[in-house]
């Protein structure tokens, strides 16, 4: 999988940020204080066309004054949960159970898009469930929140709630919290199915198909579209081959000239990387900004060219003994691009280095060699003790004391092969410090779609305090639009991506023109007029997608998708951004509810 | 009927009048289509007070601004102009309706709840302990007559056991003012007349009750004020029992007399010019009184002018 | 005006009424009508339009569950979905999350499964864009595969569109065969005994004897003929293709080509191979049978050249006979016409003596205007024979556009070649020849310097014989690997060639052919080799067996330039046999349709139209 360098930022590092980049705390601070002024700025120009400047500004500050003074201090937890449990039982009454069987309709039909010749099965079983579990979850979500409100308005139940000391807050949060509680008793439900699919889906039984004469080595019979071969050991026990990404113990039976073949074993599962600081070197050895580019699209990886000085260098910190017991065990997944084709049969070659970070103490291990391996991970156990230098003297040497002794490792990765290159990113090397149970990491993406589904409620409740029914789905959508899309605007602005805005859109469908001519209407007037409009409109979306929650940055299901432990900073970071928009849309439904007219 | 101790909520502006529940000042309220356009001026300038331990009906026909001026009090619309005051604070503000029970026109009541459940619900909202929810539930269900109904949806209730938990629920509180949108439509001469029963018992105990209604009738026979609204203006106030006598005309009921009694009282009323139909100081009914302030507005907007 | 609300909804209703007419006109299910396809069994426009194309789930007799929900689950937004689809598709291509990837477009395809070119496009995606990311040529082979599976996926679900058939025996053959790494995927696919199983499972029986190589294991040249037949057996009950029919229909034939070149590459160079080329040149001659439509609308027939030349000289011949005093009464008048310049220009140009690169092209220009066209002359024909004129002039006309239609295609298909090709291939000499650079080869990777030098050198010989004898074979692949094994031997005998080494007159002509119509002397050339083959023809078996016919080629005209000190009398005595008046092939004199004879090397690039068209 790939990761962005922002994923591996941790908790505190996030929240606060650093000279290059806006901590999130800031960011939340910012958009807070922006909502408050520019709240303020819209309320008061509404007041000011009803009542006029001075009356105006006395009905907004009495709203305000109402929050702090009176409203927040009486909000009672016993109203919140009545109105959240009427939630609760509206929404089973409106059967959203229903929810529950289509899902399984989906699983149950999903199965056969999915690929079982796929070299990794598990991952795209995986990002399936995932992926549909997250999008019913928020769709749900998403019809729960938006109606009920503009329902009880409508159905006019609500003058019996609005006439008791019920506060605005109350009637915000409780819908919030019931429509919460059926949308976690669904994704449990979820999960425990989605669960249930992937384990049951992986399962699969191989038989012996055939052995040698002296049963030391043999092949498993052709199931779910592979097979393996494996070597017994003297015991009669060993393992196969890895294919499809997974292995299965083979035993024989006693003495007889029967095999057992044991149940799949990792496919699920989740590392536990640590990740190591990114830095190269150029084709004179010196550190440089980056590798180079060999003209793919994605800037993803950087390349390094064989046989040359150039040289990627993961510095670790924090590798002790007692982190890793069993020795090093690096896990690499590197790019690899010819340039000529040159032997065809063997892979790109390359040499790993282990150094001390110290350049006084010239400590580094002889070169390991490896064989490239692409997109798949490339487990390999580093011992304890390696051969290597110190100050121009061969010696053994200890990674954790000598190489290391202070806990940082630089890992330098070079290509040996003239005219070949490797591809290289921070997330593509790792030290593997164990692993978590898989139900665990399965467990916190599902918490990860929870966090999601919290954010649509209290946007689609949000937009129903002001909004009808439909009107309040739209607006709903669109946010969702925006979270999933939003990244879109901006990268069409920024030029990264070819496109223009919606007008330039509109008119080349009718004219059949692509994105990569020029707008042509033979008058540069209009033209500029078009593109100045939709440049305008974009920001916007742009700047608005930018304070709206970016859903493709909350969705962790890469994470479980391949094996990977959810890096607790992440989650940690996913649960600050939905409290922050839960208060948020807290304030805006107050000022809202508080400010409407209930039986108009 | 126990009785359990309103939430004690001292009022942050004392009421200068104390005997003062409801008081409207210039009480105004327009209606606007999306585009801000006037569209109906529902009320103008309503100034009415309802006071402590009377039972205050609002009449006027459909359209009239009863509604709306319930609303207002309600704090449910805003007034385009002047003011509402419940207990002295303005209709906007929420702690108001701690004192507050509402019995809305067609009790919007969660269909999908049983009479036990909305109880404890709206208990709930007046944030009152499990206990207490209990108790008032139970007596409030005694009092309403639904014990039989207690675990039935209230989608399957008749029109009447949804008035009777209607009220119930305006009554969760121990409010010490009702109000009361239509409180007898669609119900039956036995359930109207057990309604008001209960509203005219309601008032022994001391609660002020708010009631609009077009039933003449009951209107009648429970309020002790009314206020007569046509074409959102206020026709006509005061108390039932003045405002149904007619000034000009005498009554006289008598027992025993002779017919020379009767002929000499006659002979007493020719020679002041009158002529005798009845000795009697006849009571005109609800109806008509209704019905003339009707056409009389019709014919010359504008108010009426108030007898108290 | 104010509507009643009692208004408003008869409208609504009328509204809705109307709108229904067409939806069910358009939408009117099938009645299921009778089994013969080309009768329409009712129903509305769209189940005819279906079952027009053939597209129509029901009639296929098994509907995909799948793709029926999926198709109802996105309640009339599949194309919305599908553009996702495909955007998230070109992200997961971007972002090289290859399983993503094809995970995507299996989704795409279950949600527009009748979009062919979807099929195609992500087919090629899969077998050739993807496949070669991968840095280990077994998970290329891997994803051939996925590509070739997507392919067959969509066959199921279009059974009537041959491109699919077609594009699987292009993966199957060309792509897996002409790779950089065709050596290990040959291998690979021979060996691969689950993916034969899974083709059976798909209906394309890999193990009938046409399937199968050398070694009696499925050879992925001969499966891809399979399916290049399937797509044929489809577009001859009817279907159509986009494909241009002469370029479609080879594909197949030159997979048995393809095959018989590659076991040769792999050392099968005994009776097996012979056979094999037999057997291909079988199916190229029925190929070359075959009746093609052209863009013209006509059909040609690619073996039928010798017939369309005699055709057309026979043509000719008949208007240049009825037409022959008025050719030349108006070209005498059109020279008389001419400017005093103009003929001095003329003279010069004779003489060849112009220089002037503007000067050269007037007289270009000159010459043009004195040869009048064929249908000027019939026109300047005297009234009396004018009509048979024009109709002698339509013919000629129409036979030299049908000669040159049908050599512009033959030039596509590189007919020629493979015919000539197939049956060089097929004699034992050529066997021979290839056996011995194989041979020497093999001695090199085992260091025998000396036998491998043998081994070369008695190629030589051979290879001389069958250029001098097919000439053709001098072109293309064969004359490439011939070049190739000669680098080879160059590299061991570590000095320039001998000046008399045997095929020195076949390097300079490679050399010249190569550069194709820029070297001004090629034509020469191409008319010494063809002369010579002509001529050889009559003596084939003599020549063959005749050890003493290694003869540098001394009729080249060049070779007087060169001064080559070993000039062999023999071959003199061979050029001496050519009779001079047999020398002009071009002319079209010799127009009996031999099928057996192999064609003449014609000149690169420039198809020989035919010189005599006026």
């Amino acid at each position: 999988m790939r990761f962005s360098q922002d994923q591996f930022l941790t908790y505190s590092e996030w929240l606060f940020g650093d000279l290059d980049r806006w901590g999130g705390l800031w960011v939340g601070l910012i958009i807070a204080i922006s909502l408050c002024f520019l709240g303020f700025a819209v309320s008061y120009l509404i007041a000011l066309a009803r009542s006029g400047p001075t009356e105006g500004f006395y009905a907004v500050a009495k709203v305000i004054r109402s929050f702090f003074s009176t409203d927040l201090p009486a909000t009672s937890s016993r109203r919140i949960g009545a109105i959240a449990k009427l939630a609760f039982k509206e929404a089973i009454r409106r059967r959203v159970l229903v929810a529950l069987a289509v899902f399984v309709v989906i699983i149950m039909f999903g199965g056969w898009f999915l690929d079982p010749k796929s070299p990794n099965p598990a991952s795209l079983y995986i990002s399936f469930v995932v992926t549909t579990t997250n999008y019913l979850v928020l769709l749900l979500a998403l019809f729960l929140s938006t109606s009920s409100l503009p329902q009880e308005i409508k159905s006019r139940t609500i003058y019996t709630i609005v006439t008791k000391p019920v506060r605005p807050l109350e009637i915000f949060i409780g819908r919030v919290v019931g429509f919460g509680l059926v949308g976690t008793l669904i994704l449990v439900v979820l999960g425990v199915m989605s669960y249930l699919f992937v384990v049951r889906g992986m399962r699969h039984e191989h038989e012996v198909a055939q052995i040698d004469g002296k049963g030391a080595t043999g092949e498993t019979t052709f199931d779910r579209s592979h097979k393996h071969t494996f070597r017994l050991g003297p015991d009669g026990v060993g393992v196969t081959n890895e294919v499809q990404s997974h292995r299965h113990s083979v035993r024989r039976i006693g003495n007889s000239d029967r095999y057992e073949v044991g149940p799949p074993q990792g496919y699920l599962g989740a590392r536990i990387p640590v990740f190591g600081k990114l830095q190269f070197t150029d084709g004179d050895g010196q550190l440089a900004n980056g590798g180079i580019s060999v003209g793919y699209e994605s800037n993803y990886h950087q390349w390094i060219e064989g046989a040359s000085l150039m040289s990627a260098i993961y510095t670790f910190s924090q590798v002790t003994e007692s982190a890793f017991p069993n020795g090093l065990q690096l896990e690499m997944n590197l790019g690899a691009f010819r340039t000529y084709k040159s032997d065809i049969i063997t892979g790109v070659r390359g040499t790993i280095v282990l150094r001390n970070p110290d350049p006084q103490a010239e400590i580094e291990s002889d070169r390991i060699p490896f064989i490239v391996q692409e997109y798949q991970v490339d487990r390999r156990v580093i011992p304890q003790t390696v051969r290597g230098r110190k100050k121009d003297q061969s010696m053994d040497l200890d990674i954790f004391r000598d190489i290391a002794p202070n806990g940082k490792l630089e890992v330098i990765i070079r290509c040996e092969d003239n005219g070949q290159y490797f591809g290289m990113a921070a997330g593509n090397v790792s030290l593997h410090a164990g692993d978590m149970p898989f139900w665990w990491n399965f467990t916190k993406g599902y918490i990860s779609i929870w966090l999601q589904m919290i954010i649509v409620i209290c946007f689609g409740v949000m937009f129903s305090t002001f909004l009808s029914g439909p009107v309040a789905i739209v607006a709903t959508i669109s946010f969702l639009v925006l979270g999933f899309f939003g990244g879109l605007a901006s990268e069409i602005i920024s030029k990264q991506r070819e496109g223009g805005g919606p007008v330039e859109s509109m008119i080349r469908i009718f004219t059949q023109s692509g994105a990569i001519t020029e707008l042509d209407l033979g008058s540069s007037i209009l033209e500029n007029a078009i593109k100045n409009v939709d440049e305008v409109i974009m920001r916007s979306m742009a700047s608005l997608a930018s304070a709206l929650p970016n859903f493709n940055d909350l969705g962790t299901s890469d994470f479980l998708a391949y094996g990977v432990n959810l890096f607790g900073g992440l989650l940690g970071r996913h649960i600050t951004m939905t409290v922050g928009y839960f208060l948020i849309t807290c304030v805006i439904s107050y000022f809202f509810l508080k400010t409407r007219e209930m039986a108009a | 009927m126990s009785v359990v101790a309103a939430p004690e909520e001292k009022p942050t502006v004392a009421a200068s009048q104390p005997e003062v529940v409801i008081e409207t000042r210039n009480l105004s309220k327009t209606y606007r289509d999306f585009w801000g356009r006037q569209k109906v001026q529902a009320l103008k300038a309503l100034d009415i007070e309802v006071r402590r331990g009377e039972i205050f009906g609002l009449l006027g026909p459909n359209g009239s601004g009863k509604s709306t001026t319930i609303k207002l009090v309600l704090g449910l619309l805003f007034p385009t102009s002047g003011h509402a005051f419940v207990f002295g604070k303005e209709a906007g503000d929420v702690s108001k309706n701690e004192r507050i029970g509402y019995l809305p026109e067609e009790s919007y009541l969660y269909k999908f709840l049983n009479a036990e459940e909305t109880l404890d619900f709206y208990g709930r909202l007046f944030d009152m302990p499990a206990k207490v929810r209990r108790e008032r539930t139970e007596a409030l269900i005694q009092m309403v007559g639904l014990q039989r109904a207690r675990r039935r949806q209230l989608k399957e209730y008749s029109k009447g056991m949804t008035r009777r938990i209607g009220l119930a629920q305006a009554l969760i509180n121990e409010p010490d003012l009702l109000i009361l949108d239509e409180p007898t439509t669609g119900l039956d001469p036995i359930g109207s007349r057990e309604m008001k029963d209960l509203i005219l018992r309601l008032r022994e105990e001391g609660k002020t009750i708010l009631m609009c209604s077009h039933q003449l009738a009951d209107v009648e026979d429970v309020c002790d004020r009314i206020a007569i609204l046509h074409q959102g203006e206020l026709k006509e106030m005061g108390r039932v029992d003045s405002l149904l006598k007619i000034q000009d005309i005498t009554e006289v009921h008598a027992k025993g007399l002779s017919d020379d009694a009767k002929r000499e009282i006659a002979a007493v009323i020719e020679k002041h010019g009158g002529s005798v139909v009845q000795i009697d100081n006849p009571t005109t009914t609800m109806e008509d009184l209704f019905l003339e302030i009707v056409r009389e507005s019709e014919q010359r907007p504008g108010h009426r002018g108030s007898g108290n | 005006m104010k509507l009643t609300t009692f208004q408003r909804k008869i409208i609504y209703i009328v509204a809705i009424v109307v709108l229904l007419i067409p939806v069910f006109m358009l939408g009117q299910p099938g009645t299921g009508g009778n089994d013969d396809s080309s009768e329409i069994g009712g129903g509305g426009t769209l189940t005819q339009i279906r079952q027009h194309h053939d597209i129509s789930q029901s009639s296929l007799g098994n509907i995909d569950p799948a793709s029926e929900s999926m198709k109802l689950a996105t309640l009339g937004l599949r194309g919305f979905a599908c553009t996702i689809l495909w955007q998230k598709a070109e992200y997961y291509k971007k972002e090289q999350y290859w399983e993503r990837l094809s995970a995507t477009l299996n989704q795409i395809a279950v949600l527009q499964p009748h979009f062919i070119r979807v099929w195609e496009f992500q087919a090629h995606n899969l077998g050739y864009n993807v496949s070669v990311e991968f840095d280990d040529y077994r998970q290329r082979y891997e994803w051939i595969k996925k590509g070739m599976d997507y392919l067959i996926r969509g066959t199921k679900l279009n059974r009537r569109q041959p491109i699919l058939q077609w594009n699987l025996g292009l993966f199957c053959g060309q792509k897996i065969g002409t790779a950089d790494e065709k050596v290990q995927y040959r291998e690979m696919f021979r060996n691969d005994v689950d993916y034969h199983n899974s083709l059976i499972s798909e209906g394309l029986d890999v193990r009938t004897p046409d399937a199968l190589g050398f070694d009696q294991k499925p050879d992925h040249w001969l499966v891809g003929r399979l399916w290049f037949n399937k797509s044929y057996d489809l577009v001859d009950a009817g279907a159509y293709c986009r494909k241009s029919p002469h370029i479609f229909f080879s594909d197949g034939p030159k997979c048995r080509l393809r095959y018989s070149e590659a076991i040769e590459d792999e050392g099968i160079l005994d009776e097996r191979a012979k056979y094999s080329w037999i057997n291909a040149g079988n199916l190229w001659r029925e190929f070359g049978n075959r009746e093609v439509l052209t863009t013209w609308g006509h059909t040609v027939q690619l073996n039928g050249l010798e017939a369309a030349r005699a055709v057309q000289a026979q043509a000719s011949r008949d208007f240049e006979d009825w037409v022959a005093d008025t050719r030349s009464r108006m070209e005498s008048e059109l020279r008389a016409s001419l400017t005093s310049e103009e003929k001095e220009l003329l003279a010069e140009s004779d003489a060849g003596t112009l220089t002037d690169s503007e000067k050269i092209r007037r007289s270009y220009e000159i010459r043009q205007r004195l040869n009048p066209s064929v249908m000027a002359i019939a026109g300047g024909v005297p009234t009396a024979r004018r009509s048979r004129a024009v109709e002698l002039a339509n013919r000629l006309t129409e036979a030299a556009e049908y000669l040159s239609h049908l050599e512009a295609y033959r030039q596509q298909v590189n007919y020629a070649y493979w015919e000539t090709r197939a049956i060089a291939e097929q004699n034992d000499v050529t066997l021979r020849a290839r056996k011995k650079v194989y041979d020497a080869d093999q001695k090199l990777t085992r260091a025998d310097v000396d036998g491998a030098l043998e081994d070369y050198e008695s190629a030589w010989a051979d290879w001389y014989k069958v250029f001098a004898r097919w000439p053709r074979m001098m072109t293309d692949d064969a004359g490439i690997d011939v070049l190739e094994s000669i680098k080879r031997y160059k590299r061991v005998l570590d000095r320039d060639l001998p000046n008399d080494f045997v095929l020195k007159d076949f390097i300079e002509f490679k050399e010249r052919y190569d550069k194709g119509g820029f070297d001004m002397q090629v034509d020469e050339f191409l008319q010494r080799w063809n002369e010579r083959a002509e001529q050889l023809a009559g003596v084939e078996s003599d020549f063959f067996s005749d050890q003493t016919a290694i003869i540098p080629g001394v009729w080249n005209p060049l070779d007087a330039q060169r001064k080559s000190p070993n000039v062999d009398t023999t071959v003199g005595s061979d050029q001496n046999e050519v009779p001079s008046s047999d020398g002009k092939p071009e002319s079209g004199g010799d127009v009996s349709p031999r099928s057996s004879r192999p064609p003449r090397l014609e000149h690169p690039e420039l198809p020989d139209f035919g010189s005599e068209v006026p």
